[in-house]
């Protein structure tokens, strides 16, 4: 089902995607280039590469095809699997929302992150996002005083 | 705070790019944690401990957060330190003992994420982050006619969060719930601008809203005080509803009508506490919940909350269900926040099916008993 014309999106990588003008809309960012009358050609996006920019169009495609989204149980379990992906995959995702400012898709990615913060002890966080501690000692002695309770 | 960030390997700089997520998108996170996991969120790294007392400074930041049960209960080990419960992750927190000294200090609530104290000394107000310990001087009393007994003790704004953090606004209501009298956080000096002139006019309940000072008297009327211009308040509304509906049979001799004040969704509400009182022993028995009606004309009955949940006490609360699930919905959360009067049960009172039942979870916390009130908190980790 494709009503409305089609246009074309590049990759930082040059690689094409056709999709209905509905689905590259979900993205504000390509939404408003429509509007400015910038999409006769590719839209050229570089700073997302091709991998990402089919994951992306992937959610948009669901999303507009999927009625009543924000009432829809069977959508919030697609949202749920789509988002089960390597921490740094989730990262690249997040960035991409972001720059092609996607507000849903922004939102699920970090209600994700969220998720996998909650709970955590602050060195579990570090491993999970393979993050590196670093404070110098005196810095880390004064965050742990201040909140030694919250950390059990 | 100092931050070294040391040299990395090429693994470590690939996999350490979460540490460099713009500020913007950690606070999009940040916006969805409960305040335990932002206190463990600002000690991940450098960059996020940034990107966390960003968030916490912003205006936003206390809008998401849940109220917590605070209180203060004998520990193991002999001590008293105050304890936070928290609804949304179902834990208990111990915090460290020493916020307030045990024998002349007392808390009697919270208003804005700070803590109320009271003192038995001529500065008997003492305001105070129960994280950081930053605390307010407020002036001495020697220029009230003040008995060094307060009733309740109320901020009008956050200082911290205020425009100007120096007129940010402290009321009292003292001399057995007959005055009221302000200073400024920075102030000089207590100025009394109320007294209640008969049995009528004795404060019921005080609270704040959008700086505003809102007074139940006794008679049910409603004053509505402004503290904007200097250097006295000004009474902009003196409500004088129509006469109560019958509420129910409870005689004085037997029970006691607590009445909390508290601003919900647009609307004026009251929630009514029944106290069956005996020497020995007291149990909270019933609530009804009445609201001024668009034109402050009159009381209506008020039979369900549609959405929502209120919290009861030092300050009352009402909470969003929609925003914050850990809570029931059409319910009243109390707590024995009554001292003077020794009453000492809290619970969850539905007002659907009308019945009251201890919080769930809580066992620990309903084991012990507090000599000292329990209140609600919105954590303000300054």
């Amino acid at each position: 089902m494709s009503y409305g014309r089609k246009i074309t999106l590049k990759s930082s990588d040059g690689e094409t995607f056709e999709v209905d003008e509905a689905v590259g809309s979900e993205s504000q960012t390509i939404k408003h280039m429509i509007e400015d009358d910038c999409a006769d050609n590719a839209i050229p996006l570089p700073n997302v590469t091709s991998k990402m920019l089919s994951k992306v169009i992937e959610y948009c495609k669901k999303h507009v095809e999927t009625p009543k989204p924000d009432d829809n149980d069977e959508l919030k379990a697609w949202d749920a699997d789509f988002v089960k992906v390597d921490q740094a995959t989730l990262f690249d995702i997040i960035l991409a929302a972001n720059y092609l400012n996607i507000n849903s898709l922004l939102d699920l990615t970090c209600q994700t992150v969220a998720d996998m913060i909650k709970d955590k002890t602050p060195e579990e966080i570090r491993k999970t996002f393979h993050i590196k501690n670093d404070f110098t000692p005196e810095a880390e002695e004064e965050v742990r005083k201040e909140n030694q309770w919250a950390f059990e | 705070m100092g931050c070294l960030i040391s040299t990395m390997d090429d693994k470590e700089s690939k996999n350490s790019r979460w540490s460099k997520l713009h500020t913007d998108l950690l606070v999009l996170v940040l916006k969805k944690l409960c305040f335990q996991d932002i206190i463990r969120f600002k000690a991940v790294c450098s960059s996020w401990n940034k990107a966390a007392q960003s968030y916490i400074s912003s205006p936003s930041y206390s809008l998401h957060q849940a109220p917590c049960l605070m209180r203060q209960t004998h520990h193991k080990d002999g001590s008293f330190p105050h304890t936070l419960f928290s609804f949304t992750e179902k834990k208990i927190y111990i915090l460290r003992d020493d916020i307030t000294r045990v024998d002349s200090e007392s808390c009697i609530g919270s208003s804005h994420g700070w803590m109320m104290i009271l003192r038995k000394s001529n500065i008997p107000v003492v305001v105070k982050n129960p994280f950081s310990l930053q605390r307010f001087k407020l002036p001495t009393v020697e220029n009230l006619q003040i008995t060094l007994y307060i009733d309740t003790a109320i901020l009008l704004s956050d200082p911290f969060r205020s425009k100007n953090s120096n007129l940010s606004v402290v009321v009292v209501l003292y001399g057995g719930y007959k005055r009221l009298a302000f200073c400024n956080v920075a102030g000089e000096a207590w100025t009394q601008f109320f007294e209640a002139r008969n049995g009528d006019e004795i404060v019921k309940s005080i609270q704040s809203h959008n700086g505003q000072l809102y007074v139940l008297s006794r008679d049910f009327c409603v004053q509505v005080w402004d503290f904007n211009h200097d250097p006295f308040p000004t009474k902009t509304r003196n409500l004088k509803p129509s006469p109560l509906l019958f509420i129910g049979h409870y005689p004085a001799y037997k029970y006691i009508r607590l009445a909390y004040l508290i601003e919900s969704m647009g609307e004026l509400l009251v929630v009514l506490r029944i106290v069956y009182y005996k020497l020995n022993h007291t149990k909270t028995v019933n609530f009804h919940v009445i609201k001024l009606d668009f034109k402050g004309e009159k009381w209506e009955k008020v039979e369900n909350l549609q959405g929502r949940a209120l919290l009861v006490g030092c300050p009352s609360i009402s909470v969003s269900i929609k925003e914050f699930p850990e809570f029931e919905d059409n319910s009243i959360y109390f707590l024995d926040d009554n001292y003077n009067l020794s009453i000492g049960d809290m619970g969850v009172y539905n007002m659907g099916n009308k019945s009251i039942k201890p919080f769930d979870e809580l066992d620990k916390l309903q084991e012990t008993t507090s000599p000292k009130p329990s209140f609600w908190i919105v954590p303000n980790p300054w």
